[in-house]
C-alpha cells in the first residue's frame, strides 16, 4: 500500500509540474555545477558511510547491496 | 522575432563548440575515521573505533558514436577494532581489504537514454556480483525527465562466527527499483523526485555480531531472512543569483523491519570568483525510529526469535555538517580539484570524521 502511496504521490508531481517549459537559450543558470541534479562525485564517500551506518538507504543514491567493507 | 532567432544562433554555437572530451579521468580518495562505544561485534559493549582508507578511479569513455562508457574501481581499506577482535579472520595484518568494480555502457539517443552496467566486490567474507540497466526519457522539450533503473546483486555471505570460526557459506539477494521524475520549474529552479523499493532475501545477519543474552550468553544476531524497503525523496535546487545556490533534500524511509527515518539536507553553494569554482557547506539532519529487533545488552532471551545489537537499526538522531570547494585550474594533469570535509554524530555516541579530495582532467 505504501508503495501504491509513494507511485501515486509521483504521478501527481508530474501531472502537476509538465506544463512548466523553459526554452533552451534561458538556462544558463540552470547549467550551473551545483544546479545539478546528481550527487557530487566526492560525496560518494559520505554516503556510504550514511548507508551502513544508518537504517535507511535509498532516494539518495548509494546502494543496498554488494558489502562494504565495515564489518 | 530576429532577436529570439540570434538567441537560438548563438545557444546552439555554443552546444556545439561544447564537445564530450574522448576520455575523463578522476581520482578520488575519502579517509573516514570513527569513533563509538557500542560495537554489535562485541555484543553492544565496546569499541566501534574504524578508520578507511578508499582510493577510486573514475573513468568515462566517449568514442564518436552515441555510446559512452565507464569504469568505476577502488578499495577500501579498512582497520577496526572489530577486526582485531577476529583474529581467526584477519590475522596479523588487522586491515579487511574490500575491492570493487562497476563497468558501465551508455547510449545516448538524444531525448532517450538507456544504460547498463556490471560490477563486483570481493572481501575476506563477502562477495557480490552485480548489474543493472536504467532508461531515462526527456519530454515537454527537456524541461521534464522520467527515469527509471533495476539493479540487482547477488551476494555471497562466508559465515564466520562469533569465535570468529568459518562455518559454511550463504546467499544473499537485493533487487533495487528506482523511478525517478525531475522536472524545470523556472529558470533558475529545478525539481527531482525518486521512488526507490528495494527487496532483500536470503542471509540478512552478520553472524560475526553478538547479542548478549539476559543470562550473559553471548549469541549471534538474529535477523529475518528477507527485507523489503522503500524510500521516497525530494530535491529542490534554486539559484537565488548566479553565485549563490542552494541545495535541498528530503527523504522518508520505512521498511519491514519496522524502520521509519526522516532525512533533511541544505547545502548552500557559493561561487568564488569567475572561473567556476565554488565553495559549499551542508548541514543534514536524520531522524530515525528503529526496529523492535535492535535490544540492548542483557535483555533478549534465547527465546526470541529475533534480535540484534546493531545501532544503525536503533532509535537516533544523527547531524552531519560538511565543507566543501571544488574549482578549475590550469594544470594539464589537474583541470578540476575538490575537496570536503564531513563531520557526523549519533545522538547515541557514535562519530566520525571524513575528509575526501578528487582531482580530474579531460583530454
Amino acid at each position: 500500500m505504501k508503495k501504491m502511496t509513494y507511485l501515486a504521490g509521483l504521478c501527481l508531481l508530474l501531472m502537476a509540474t509538465a506544463c512548466v517549459k523553459v526554452k533552451p537559450w534561458q538556462r544558463e543558470t540552470l547549467t550551473l555545477d551545483p544546479m545539478q541534479l546528481d550527487n557530487t562525485a566526492i560525496g560518494i564517500f559520505d554516503r556510504n558511510a550514511e548507508v551502513y551506518r544508518e537504517g535507511a538507504v535509498g532516494g539518495a543514491g548509494g546502494k543496498s547491496g554488494g558489502g562494504c567493507g565495515c564489518s | 522575432m530576429a532577436v529570439r532567432n540570434l538567441w537560438i544562433c548563438l545557444f546552439a554555437s555554443v552546444v556545439i563548440a561544447q564537445e564530450q572530451p574522448r576520455w575523463q579521468f578522476d581520482f578520488l580518495a575519502g579517509y573516514y575515521d570513527q569513533s563509538g562505544d557500542h560495537s554489535a561485534v562485541t555484543g553492544g559493549e565496546g569499541t566501534e573505533d574504524l578508520t578507511s582508507v578508499s582510493p577510486v578511479i573514475d573513468i568515462v569513455f566517449n568514442p564518436e558514436s552515441n555510446w559512452s562508457y565507464t569504469a568505476h574501481i577502488g578499495v577500501d581499506n579498512v582497520s577496526s577494532a572489530s577486526i582485531d577482535a577476529m583474529d581467526n579472520v584477519s590475522g596479523a595484518s588487522k586491515v579487511d581489504t574490500r575491492a570493487f568494480g562497476t563497468f558501465g555502457a551508455q547510449l545516448d539517443r538524444g531525448n532517450q537514454r538507456y544504460g547498463g552496467f556490471i560490477g563486483f566486490s570481493k572481501e575476506y567474507d563477502y562477495t557480490s556480483i552485480n548489474g543493472g540497466v536504467s532508461g531515462s526519457f526527456d519530454f515537454n522539450q527537456k524541461n521534464s525527465t522520467l527515469g527509471i533503473s533495476l539493479a540487482t546483486y547477488a551476494d555471497t555471505v562466508d559465515l564466520y562466527d562469533i569465535d570468529g570460526v568459518h562455518y559454511g557459506q550463504d546467499d544473499r539477494s537485493t533487487t533495487d527499483l528506482t523511478l525517478s521524475f525531475s522536472q524545470v520549474l523556472g529558470k533558475k529552479t529545478v525539481l527531482s523526485a525518486e521512488v526507490f523499493i528495494s527487496d532483500q532475501s536470503g542471509f540478512l545477519s552478520s553472524p560475526f555480531q553478538e547479542v548478549i543474552l539476559t543470562d550473559g550468553i553471548h549469541v549471534a544476531e538474529r535477523l529475518p531472512d528477507s527485507r523489503s524497503r522503500n524510500a521516497l525523496s525530494l530535491r529542490l535546487n534554486h539559484a537565488f543569483t548566479d553565485r549563490f545556490v542552494l541545495r535541498t533534500f528530503y527523504r522518508y524511509y520505512d521498511d519491514d523491519f519496522d524502520i521509519g527515518a526522516h532525512t533533511f539536507e541544505l547545502e548552500p553553494f557559493f561561487k568564488l570568483g569567475s572561473r567556476g569554482s565554488w565553495i559549499s557547506f551542508s548541514a543534514r539532519a536524520h531522524q530515525q525510529d528503529g526496529s523492535p529487533y535492535f535490544v540492548l545488552p542483557a535483555t533478549a532471551t534465547e527465546s526470541d526469535a529475533y534480535f540484534t545489537s546493531d545501532r544503525d537499526l536503533s532509535t537516533f538522531d544523527s547531524t552531519r555538517f560538511s565543507l566543501g570547494y571544488h574549482g578549475k585550474t590550469d594544470l594539464r594533469w589537474m583541470d578540476r580539484f575538490q575537496i570536503r570535509a564531513t563531520a557526523y554524530e549519533r545522538d547515541e555516541g557514535l562519530s566520525s570524521f571524513t575528509l575526501s579530495f578528487g582531482f580530474g582532467w579531460s583530454q
